[in-house]
């Protein structure tokens, strides 16, 4: 990866890199060229992204890239575990299912869970943190106690306790896991936004007669997002491994979902003699957390050079 | 001191004082030959000094330009404390016939600080902020004494704090530097710099973060320090009446280059453009012009 | 136009209490230029955050155009009312292009036409269109204190207050921005404060100043006097003495 990565034609680098951009748009991309091309320069970031965005094709093209179906299994008696070969790539499992096939649905799942909770999480903590910081006083004692107490939980066991009042089930199972997640989102948040806060642009807004309403959403969220992003990136894998463990405790997606975790659950009773069953999906549960590992750390770099250093 | 304390700043040469050496009949302190910082950075090469060359006896030397000027570059370079991207290259880069290019890191380390020494624009962010004043002195003197005990760094910080004028050393020893003022503050960092008995001070912007009555205070003490030591001094400033006020020679530098050098005094003869610009375009109490000349700055000096 | 009276500010209270500005009192004529001089910590700059709202007023009455103005301030004292900020640097948001940054006020005040309304603005400081798309990391010091006049004049107000706007800046850039002021002051008939702690400065852009020092008034001087060393107090002829810049002279007589 050393030396300059494929450069487009000069006249676009040279439109994207301009000191005198013409519009809003030229300048956004310019901005967004050059975070692109620090990005890019990161050989494990790129990775990480790679691996990110082949999870997201598998799991929009599944159906057509799964060779059987994932939850109609083949006949009992003859395909039970059968070890990998070229008919099962990864073999199949104790219902004569393709394990692959499982797989590449499951990829679906674990990347609805993802991208629900980072969904809900992202602006619950966004929106506690930079209204806290920025207000201050009992808005921020009471905001941030109620963090605190949510922080305090670890995050398996809270989840387990909502997933068992609400019922289990995948939904459920995001509820929770994003119902966990916000807190330390809005620690960060509150911490940048305490920065910003007293800061001359922010009293430049204020002299103008901006509201609070105004300033938070125009103005301090936007330099929180980017070390929020990081910070979510970083957990995904932590969220994976999450949804992956209540699977695997029966409480997250129910049969016959093919989901990773529940996979390694039931993979886990042939472990001795069939261990494909149980490695396969948690070398996918394993790749897909390093991938998101990676593009955080990578976009750390990019976004937040302060943290990185 | 002086014999001429009714005329405006003096000129060193004329000075009585046996320690100081003449800066032209010895080997000078430092020579800088075509001295070269660049920094090679992800959108292109910078080339923050370009080619500058001087020599330093034991003397008060300022070096003025605007920022991106490269001046304090220069100072960091001669003490080695570019910061990682940056390169340096001279024809000649020597302290006291050592030449820094080549030295080992070893010696870099025992000159540095030792026989050469920097004070920074902040005494904020170059003080530790959670030793005492007095313990960060006594460690500055043995390092660089290392044989010397407890008491005698303690007796050394003590006179060294008394010699910037501190009203109660014995109170400022104890003190942490987010409990004494910003003048306090330099003052306690120039003790600490020169308790080592430096040959070489190199000052960038020493005074800039304070307010002028203090600033002149310090200004006044490091003046009396460097020529009771006979120290060579760089004044690193962008106040150029400051410097020329202060100085016995001053390098005006633009873009990484000296467009001119001048004695201390002889300001109003500065025959570059850039200098007559920069001494033009500041507002003085004495009565300045209305609008005031703007600097037009000509492509020719940056060739 | 602005009318200030024993203005007090504290922050603070018990042990940590810290009086900013004690009884200080200032009349400024519209038109006119005022100066607010002293060191840090003579409590200048807060006068200037007490006239805005953003330093808490402890007592004391202050007015602008005759009338008291509102606590909270309103959105008619911030079109007469502006502020441009010392530090370049941290004045402008660092993701907002130019275009964004001088949209916001209009976008605030319910103003149309900011399209032309931005080009003019950038005009009047002295910047080219090419500038408007622009991000403060690709402007300097000087474009970006220009950016930054451009945002307080864009309301069209006609009292504005300056916090050094020059001392973060070169020499000559400086230069280039005090006669951008002083000409902006003369075209649209401006009333300014101007806070600083260089003597040249205020002596150059103002007619009339008040020199402050631990959050008290010293004295009330003009520009002429001070050029002409005919000042009353010992501590305004100090700061003038130490304007014209180091002298060995004076070494002297403090050394012996």
């Amino acid at each position: 990866m050393a030396g300059s990565p494929a450069l487009p034609p000069r006249s676009l680098n040279d439109w994207l890199l301009t000191n005198e951009p013409a519009s809003r748009t030229q300048a956004r991309l310019g901005r967004a060229y050059l975070n692109w091309r620090a990005f890019s320069r990161n050989p494990l970031a790129m990775v990480g992204l790679f691996i990110v965005l082949a999870l997201v094709v598998v799991a929009l093209l599944a159906p057509w890239i799964a060779p059987y179906s994932p939850i109609s299994g083949g006949d009992l008696r003859t395909q039970r575990l059968l070890p990998p070969s070229s008919t099962y790539l990864f073999g199949t499992d104790d219902q004569a299912r393709d394990i692959l096939s499982r797989l590449v649905h499951g990829a679906r799942i674990t990347l609805f869970v993802v991208a629900l909770v980072s969904i809900i999480a992202t602006p619950i903590g966004l929106l506690v943190g930079t209204v806290a910081g920025y207000m201050g006083g009992w808005v921020d004692a009471v905001l941030m106690r109620i963090t605190d107490v949510f922080l305090a939980f670890p995050r398996l066991v809270l989840a387990l306790a909502f997933v068992a009042a609400l019922g289990p089930g995948i939904e459920n199972a995001v509820i929770a896991i994003a119902i966990t997640a916000w807190p330390p989102y809005a620690r960060i948040a509150r911490a940048e936004t305490l920065t910003i806060r007293n800061s001359d642009f922010i009293a430049a807004v204020k002299l103008q007669g901006g509201s609070t309403a105004r300033i938070i959403w125009g103005h301090v969220v936007p330099l929180c997002l980017s070390s929020v992003i990081v910070r979510v990136t970083l957990d995904m894998a932590g969220i994976i491994l999450t949804a992956a463990g209540l699977g695997f405790l029966g409480l997250g997606a129910q049969p016959p979902t093919p989901e990773w975790g529940a996979m390694v659950a039931t993979g886990r009773n042939y472990l001795i003699d069939q261990w494909w069953v149980a490695a396969v999906p948690g070398l996918a549960i394993c790749i897909v957390s390093l991938g998101f590992n990676l593009l955080g750390d990578g976009l750390r770099d990019v976004l937040d050079p302060k943290a990185a250093r | 001191m002086d014999k001429n304390a009714d005329s405006m700043p003096t000129t060193i040469g004329e000075a009585p004082s046996s320690i100081r050496h003449s800066p032209l009949t010895t080997r000078p302190l430092l020579e800088v030959e075509d001295l070269h910082v660049r920094f090679h950075l992800r959108t292109g090469t910078v080339h923050a000094v370009r080619g500058l060359s001087f020599a330093l006896g034991r003397e008060r030397l300022g070096i003025v330009g605007e920022s991106g000027s490269g001046k304090s570059q220069t100072g960091r370079a001669i003490l080695g404390l570019t910061p990682p991207p940056g390169e340096v290259t001279a024809k000649r880069l020597a302290f006291d016939g050592i030449d820094l290019l080549t030295a080992s890191r070893r010696q870099l380390r025992e000159l540095r600080g030792g026989r050469m020494t920097m004070v920074m624009q902040d005494p904020k962010f170059s003080l530790n902020p959670v030793m005492t004043i007095g313990d960060q002195i006594m460690e500055a003197y043995r390092a660089h004494a290392p044989r010397a005990g407890r008491g005698e760094a303690r007796d050394k910080s003590l006179a060294m704090l008394e010699a910037v004028k501190m009203r109660d050393p014995g109170r400022v020893f104890a003190l942490y530097p987010h409990e004494v003022s910003g003048g306090m503050g330099q003052r306690a960092m120039i003790a600490m710099m020169l308790v080592t008995d430096p040959d070489l001070l190199i000052a960038d912007e020493p005074t800039s973060a304070l307010d002028v009555t203090v600033s002149m205070e310090v200004l006044r003490i490091l003046d009396e320090l460097v020529s009771e030591r006979g120290m060579g001094l760089i004044l690193i400033s962008h106040d150029l009446k400051l410097v020329s006020s202060f100085c016995d020679r001053v390098l005006v530098m633009y873009a990484g280059r000296v467009m001119e050098e001048l004695r201390a005094g002889a300001l109003h003869q500065a025959q570059h453009p850039y200098t007559q610009g920069l001494m033009r375009c500041l507002p003085t109490l004495q009565g300045d012009l209305n609008p005031l000349p703007t600097l037009t700055r000509d492509p020719a000096w940056t060739l | 136009m602005l009318d200030i009276s024993n203005l007090h500010v504290v922050y603070g209270t018990g042990r940590l209490r810290v009086d900013a500005v004690k009884d200080v009192s200032v009349r400024v004529a519209p038109g006119e230029a005022y100066g607010l001089v002293g060191e840090s910590g003579s409590g200048k700059s807060t006068v200037l955050r007490a006239i805005t709202g953003l330093a808490p007023v402890a007592g004391g009455t202050i007015a602008v155009g005759g009338q008291p103005v509102p606590s909270p301030r309103n959105k008619a004292f911030y079109r007469t009312v502006q502020m441009v900020f010392q530090d370049p640097y941290g004045s402008l948001h660092p993701r907002h292009t130019v275009d964004q940054t001088l949209a916001e006020p209009l976008a605030i005040h319910g103003e149309r036409d900011a399209e032309n309304r931005i080009v003019a603005a950038l005009r009047e400081v002295g910047l080219a269109p090419s500038f408007r798309f622009r991000y403060p990391h690709q402007l300097s010091g000087g474009q970006r204190q220009r950016v930054a006049i451009a945002r307080a004049m864009i309301l069209r107000p006609k009292v504005l207050l300056l916090d050094e706007p020059t001392s973060a800046l070169d020499a000559s850039v400086q230069a280039e921005i005090l006669n951008l002021l002083d000409q902006l002051r003369r075209d649209l008939g401006l009333t300014y404060v101007l806070v600083s702690h260089d003597l040249a400065v205020v002596a150059h852009l103002c007619d009339r100043l008040l020199v402050m020092q631990h959050g008290a008034a010293v004295e009330e001087t003009t520009a002429a006097a001070l050029r002409s060393g005919q000042v009353g107090s010992p501590y305004t002829r100090s700061l003038i003495e130490a304007s014209r810049g180091f002298t060995r002279v004076s070494a002297m007589q403090n050394a012996g």
